[in-house]
């Protein structure tokens, strides 16, 4: 009697692709094919290697026409208005015109090669060149022989659908600051291998003699690029080590900006005293190697958040706009940033609202999930206000503009949600705490070391307390958080894991309680066939009538119920259409009359219905599905029950998580009926599901359930995001809204919940390293103080020992097997 | 050993160089993206049309 879901494959199964053996994303995966491609840069790459030796663009137009267009309904006219114009295209020389595009879909260097190909395609376009990193391409071309739209368009058909580059200002302020790290870099670099070249002079004269002239020459020189290594590149340190002291607050900069200082004012004593040792090189290598950790650690941040953001544009960016503002007028396509308050905007069904406005025409169910949670559709009429980032289902509607952009009521949500994440520090929080005892117990074994050799003159007390405090510079403890954590981050956002603080892995490491948004999250968000009840042989005839109207009950019985094509009845069997307003459909099949409809098609008293089906119908409607009657000739033959499809792994995530000693609960927005449903339906407690909630009253469950464990949230819509800020860890899902994405600190671009266990297995070998790494750099600390205390140490050991112990926790560090391999393999049940 | 005071100041005003050099190469963006350099080697020079 159940139907069930097609989708029986598990997404674990990985096709590589034919050319170039990358894993092939699981929608692109063609049934029954022996070559698989990875994107269409490889399939075109792949075609022309296949047949021809050398490059033919005759081959390369038929396989342009082949590919299909990415989006069929997507039309690029909007590229050619003057707004778009005005702020992406800039005129580089008379006649030749310079834009950039944000490319989707670009993967590995076969769409390099096809992209690159673009002036082959179109001859007005002079030199395209792409950027891998950026993921953006730059376009030049002749403005008097192709339009803009023409370039997109094709850009498209080859696979890669262009967007608006991202905000200049953002793109510029990261821009600078990756150039201002590299350049200090740079410098503490050469005054890093120039001070050692110095040192070996130096060294060398330790054992064969030199004469002072030259010794003082060697360590003058030593000084003045130790110097300008701390002063430049090195600031950073003392800055955040000043910033450390007047805030109050300990910062992993203080003991490190501590050590150079001790370093180089004991290197500038013995210097002009001409006596002992001078630290210099130690102190420009350190600032050196430091210097390095962060810029990694900053890149692969980047690199993060810049997938993100390709991932996500919420809104179209092409709007259908009356030339007039009345319902007769022409319409024209333009780019959103065109629309003002007061435009009439036509949106069709299954769009995307992309203003906050009045409905001035049409009526319609209104899909509000991205602000309320609530999945099903909101009857929106004449008059009614609607949202802008709610899809607008069932007919097309004509809206008056009243707020556009951040004026929205999601573009509110969206600044709030930004305000949350500038107040947070990601990573360096995470080291600092760590690091918090460290600081004072370091100072206070120097003062203590002091007071031991007091009695043996101050010169030897303070030269003893200096190899302390460079011997247990915390360079290997520094290092050793970041570079484990970026190596983890990198890796994770490789299985489509995208973390964006260190802090994650420490909290998701200890289980505690972890709460689940329903609708998009557990379930797949849109409506299916859940159960048919009745009569199968009618389904041909079903599946004939729902051909005729455009709706998501529809589309959602044609796919689901999966009429065989040898079953299908032609459209001449098919007479008196009719459609019953807020009711269903008729038809005349093969001399039956045939309904489809709500039960008030039951208000028609001549329809009959056995207690049976009655008794279904109040069953579905508890479980809060939406039930379909299907009358034949006045007789109720098959009830159909729609609703949410419960994703495939869930229940067996569920397990696991619970197998784990995590806590499980559901917090929805949807009525507490579905919510239990599919609670029990995948193994949930009964007292950790809670239905209708609000988006302030998820965020008083995370708030007051935030005591002593961790509490994690796992959602996808702006309903759920300030809850995904409050709790210790957010977790976004694959189609969530941009807010969402924003508020989390872990965000999955894989469909399905599974991604969470390889989170939390991942994370948990992450925290062992970081463990490690720090035991290893405590026990090497806690030996060399005791030595430098006993006195048997003297600095230049020190400064040799130091980076041996950086080097080994770094070590350690890269060899974190998190998040490179599958660690749990669970399979969906059919 | 005396040269060292004219082989010294050359080699820092050489380091110097380097650095300027490669401040330079930043800020004209060279650096900006290490990725697609490496790839486009990997493009064949262009074949002439068969015909």
């Amino acid at each position: 009697m159940i139907v069930k879901s097609q989708e029986v494959r598990s997404p674990q199964i990985e096709t590589e692709c034919t050319h170039c053996g990358l894993p092939v994303p699981a929608h692109l995966v063609v049934d029954q094919s022996e070559e698989q491609f990875c994107c269409h840069g490889c399939e075109t790459a792949y075609r022309i290697l296949q047949e021809f030796d050398g490059f033919d663009p005759e081959f390369l137009e038929q396989s342009r026409n082949a590919v299909k267009k990415q989006s069929a309904a997507q039309s690029y006219e909007h590229l050619d208005h003057p707004a778009y114009q005005e702020k992406y295209v800039r005129e580089i020389s008379p006649g030749v015109f310079r834009t950039k595009f944000l490319l989707g879909g670009v993967h590995c260097a076969s769409c390099l090669f096809v992209i690159e190909k673009l002036p082959e395609f179109l001859p007005a376009v002079i030199t395209t060149r792409m950027n891998l990193t950026a993921m953006t391409v730059t376009i030049e071309w002749l403005g008097a022989s192709t339009r803009l739209s023409q370039i997109a368009d094709t850009l498209d058909r080859l696979g890669y659908p262009p967007f608006p580059p991202l905000a200049d200002k953002r793109e510029k302020l990261e821009r600078d600051e990756s150039h201002r790290q590299l350049i200090r870099l740079a410098i503490a670099g050469a005054c890093a291998g120039n001070t050692m070249l110095v040192a070996v002079a130096l060294y060398f004269g330790w054992f064969t003699g030199m004469s002072s002239e030259f010794l003082h020459l060697f360590r003058w020189t030593s000084a003045g690029l130790a110097f300008v290594s701390l002063a430049w590149p090195g600031s950073v340190f003392f800055r955040g080590a000043w910033q450390a002291i007047r805030t109050r607050t300990s910062h992993m900069d203080l003991p490190v900006a501590l050590g150079l200082s001790a370093g180089a004012a004991m290197g500038l004593a013995n210097t002009i005293l001409q006596r002992g040792e001078i630290y210099f090189d130690s102190l420009t290598v350190l600032v050196f190697l430091l210097l390095v950790g962060r810029h990694i650690q900053y890149g692969k941040q980047r690199q993060a958040i810049r997938q993100v953001s390709l991932l996500h544009a919420m809104l179209p960016r092409a709007v259908t706009r009356f030339i007039r503002p009345e319902p007769d007028a022409t319409t024209e396509s333009v780019p959103i940033e065109a629309i003002q308050p007061g435009d009439w905007i036509h949106v069709r069904a299954g769009d995307v609202i992309p203003v906050d406005g009045n409905l001035v025409s049409g009526s319609t169910l209104v899909d509000l999930s991205i602000l309320t949670g609530e999945s099903r559709g909101i009857a929106a009429k004449q008059g009614n206000r609607v949202y802008s980032g709610s899809t607008n289902i069932s007919s097309s509607i004509v809206v008056e503009t009243a707020l556009v952009g951040t004026d929205t009521r999601i573009g509110k949500i969206c600044e709030l949600v930004d305000e949350e994440i500038r107040s947070r520090t990601p990573i360096v929080q995470f080291a600092n705490r760590i690091g918090n005892y460290f600081v004072g117990i370091v100072l206070i074994l120097a003062a203590v070391t002091v007071a031991l050799w007091a009695s043996s003159g101050m010169e030897v007390a303070i030269n003893h307390a200096m190899a302390l405090l460079i011997v247990a510079c915390p360079c290997a403890l520094g290092l050793a958080t970041p570079f484990s954590v970026a190596f983890a981050q990198g890796r994770a956002a490789a299985r489509g894991i995208l973390v964006k603080s260190g802090e994650v892995f420490e909290s998701l490491a200890r289980p505690g309680m972890i709460w689940l948004d329903k609708t998009g999250t557990l379930t797949e968000g849109r409506m299916r066939l859940v159960e048919f009840v009745g009569d199968h042989d009618i389904q041909p005839a079903i599946e004939l009538l729902e051909r005729q109207t455009v709706h998501p009950i529809a589309s959602a019985l044609i796919s689901d119920m999966n009429v065989a094509e040898a079953d299908r009845l032609p459209q001449s069997a098919l007479n008196d259409f009719l459609v019953i307003p807020g009711i269903g459909i008729q038809a005349m099949v093969q001399g039956q009359v045939i309904q489809v409809g709500s039960e008030k098609l039951l208000d028609d008293t001549s329809t009959y219905i056995t207690d049976d089906f009655l008794a279904t119908i109040q069953h579905f409607n508890h479980r809060g599905l939406t039930t379909v009657l299907v009358v034949r000739n006045h007789e109720v033959v098959a009830v159909a029950a729609l609703g949410d499809h419960i994703r495939s792994d869930a229940k067996a995530t569920i397990a696991e998580l619970a197998r784990l000693g995590w806590e499980v609960g559901i917090l929805s927005g949807d009525h507490q009926d579905v919510a239990s449903h599919v609670g029990k339906e995948i193994g949930i407690a009964e007292k950790n599901i809670r239905g209708n909630l609000t988006p302030e009253q998820k965020l008083a469950v995370i708030q007051n359930s935030t005591a002593s464990q961790t509490v994690a949230m796992v959602g996808d819509g702006v309903n759920d995001s300030a809850a995904l800020a409050a709790a210790s860890v957010g977790i976004a899902v694959k189609g969530g809204a941009e807010a969402s994405l924003k508020a989390a600190n872990v965000y999955l671009t894989r469909d399905g919940v599974q991604s969470i266990l390889d989170a939390i297995t991942g994370s948990k070998q992450t925290l062992n390293t970081i463990h490690t790494t720090f035991a290893i750099s405590l026990c090497y600390n806690a030996f060399a103080v005791l030595l430098a205390m006993s006195g048997m140490i003297n600095p230049i050991l020190a400064a040799i020992l130091m980076p041996i112990s950086s080097l080994s926790v770094l070590a350690v560090a890269a060899s974190n097997r998190a998040f490179r391999t599958t660690n749990i393999h669970l399979q969906a049940k059919p | 050993m005396s040269v060292i005071y004219i082989a010294l100041p050359i080699a820092l005003f050489m380091a110097a160089l380097a650095v300027v050099g490669f401040v330079w190469s930043v800020r004209e963006g060279q650096l900006d993206d290490l990725q697609t350099p490496a790839v486009r080697i990997l493009e064949d020079d262009k074949v002439k049309s068969k015909h």
